[in-house]
């Protein structure tokens, strides 16, 4: 958006419009209707590095059956992961349970293991079912969830979101969007923490054609599912505006170029 | 009984035996022709992948990633199967 302040105008003055500006953004944001913001949440789709946003999309009432959106996959096996079109996926020699953290009442949940696509969510209890019987269920389910992910990506539906609390490499995110580009992905979402000086919540494209935006909190891996950050659906409104003005830019480009 | 009534019958035990309680637990909850995802505990995306799954399996169909997304009751479920079961005769006739 246009800065609307002529560039004579104080610091002070600038920095407090654009704090008044966020406040109100994010003021819009809290009026915005239950169902606009699980429509919203629902254009998009995550591909890890943890459970975080699915858990922000849960909390917004959108739970699309997905395959990574529950599992913990670091950027380069994701990226092997998309070009090689998730093969083995549906290889029940490759799954195993393990168990996870105990809790209170001594149970645990089992968590799904593949030899390449690592852990994952089963939200079953130990002692709740037959490790057989769940790892026969947890199979089937990767393989119509690699059949679902793989026909997504050709369509061009989903805007794609991986958030990184460690430090992740511009080249590891550009690969990445190389990957699902190549197989058809409409967009990624990078989403990282502000780095010392940068403004939070500002939303980019980069060179490499990765929409980039920072964020003021992420939840550690040990943190559980929780999405604290009051900037999510901001920078998600920002990431469908930009990709509106460019889609609507090309647009208009190609009417002009066929009509003059 | 019906083609559609035993369509209905064959969905409803698919949906009822595949609901779980969240801890894995696999519980006979009631289940009628109006049931719907988001009134139904237990039935959520888990859920949902194994009652697919299943319905797949028990029909014979492949439901595109669009009709998955869509199901949100035993109706819309009906309604996949149907379509599903058309693009699969249709592409059945055109290899003719």
């Amino acid at each position: 958006m246009a800065d609307p302040l002529p560039l004579a105008a104080p610091p002070l003055v600038r920095v407090l419009t654009r704090k008044t500006r966020t406040a109100l953004t994010l003021a819009r944001q809290a009026l915005a209707s239950p169902s606009a913001n699980a429509e919203l949440l629902d254009r998009f789709e995550s591909l890890g590095d943890s459970c975080e946003f699915a858990s922000l999309q849960n909390r917004h009432g959108v739970d699309q059956p997905s395959f990574f959106k529950w599992r913990g996959l670091r950027i380069s096996a994701l990226v092997a992961a998309v070009a090689g079109e998730l093969e083995g996926a549906g290889q029940l020699d490759q799954l195993s349970l393990v168990r996870g953290e105990t809790i209170a009442d001594g149970t645990a949940e089992y968590m799904l293991l593949h030899a390449l696509y690592g852990h994952s969510h089963t939200f079953a209890m130990t002692g709740a079912i037959e490790p057989e019987v769940l790892l026969r269920r947890e199979h089937r389910r990767m393989v119509l969830l690699r059949r679902k992910f793989l026909e997504d990506l050709r369509s061009g539906r989903r805007t794609y979101v991986f958030r990184s609390f460690d430090p992740v490499a511009d080249d590891d995110v550009e690969a990445l969007w190389s990957a699902l580009r190549l197989k058809g992905a409409r967009a990624l979402l990078w989403v990282r923490l502000a780095a010392p000086g940068e403004v939070a919540g500002r939303v980019w494209r980069s060179p490499g054609g990765v929409i980039v935006a920072t964020i003021d909190e992420l939840s550690g891996y040990h943190e559980g599912m929780e999405a604290r950050s009051p900037l999510w659906l901001p920078i998600l409104r920002q990431t469908e505006s930009m990709l509106d003005r460019e889609q609507r830019g090309f647009a208009e480009g190609a009417r002009r170029r066929r009509y003059g | 009984m019906s083609y559609a009534d035993a369509d209905l019958a064959e969905v409803l035990e698919i949906v009822r035996t595949q609901i779980s309680d969240g801890d894995g637990h696999l519980k006979d909850v009631q289940v009628g022709p109006h049931s719907r995802a988001d009134l139904t505990p237990g039935w959520d995306s888990i859920a949902m992948v194994n009652i697919l799954f299943r319905a797949e399996e028990v029909f014979d169909v492949e439901f595109t990633s669009l009709q998955m997304e869509q199901v949100r009751s035993v109706a819309d479920l009906l309604a996949a199967i149907a379509e599903a079961r058309w693009a699969r005769r249709s592409v059945r006739s055109a290899a003719v």
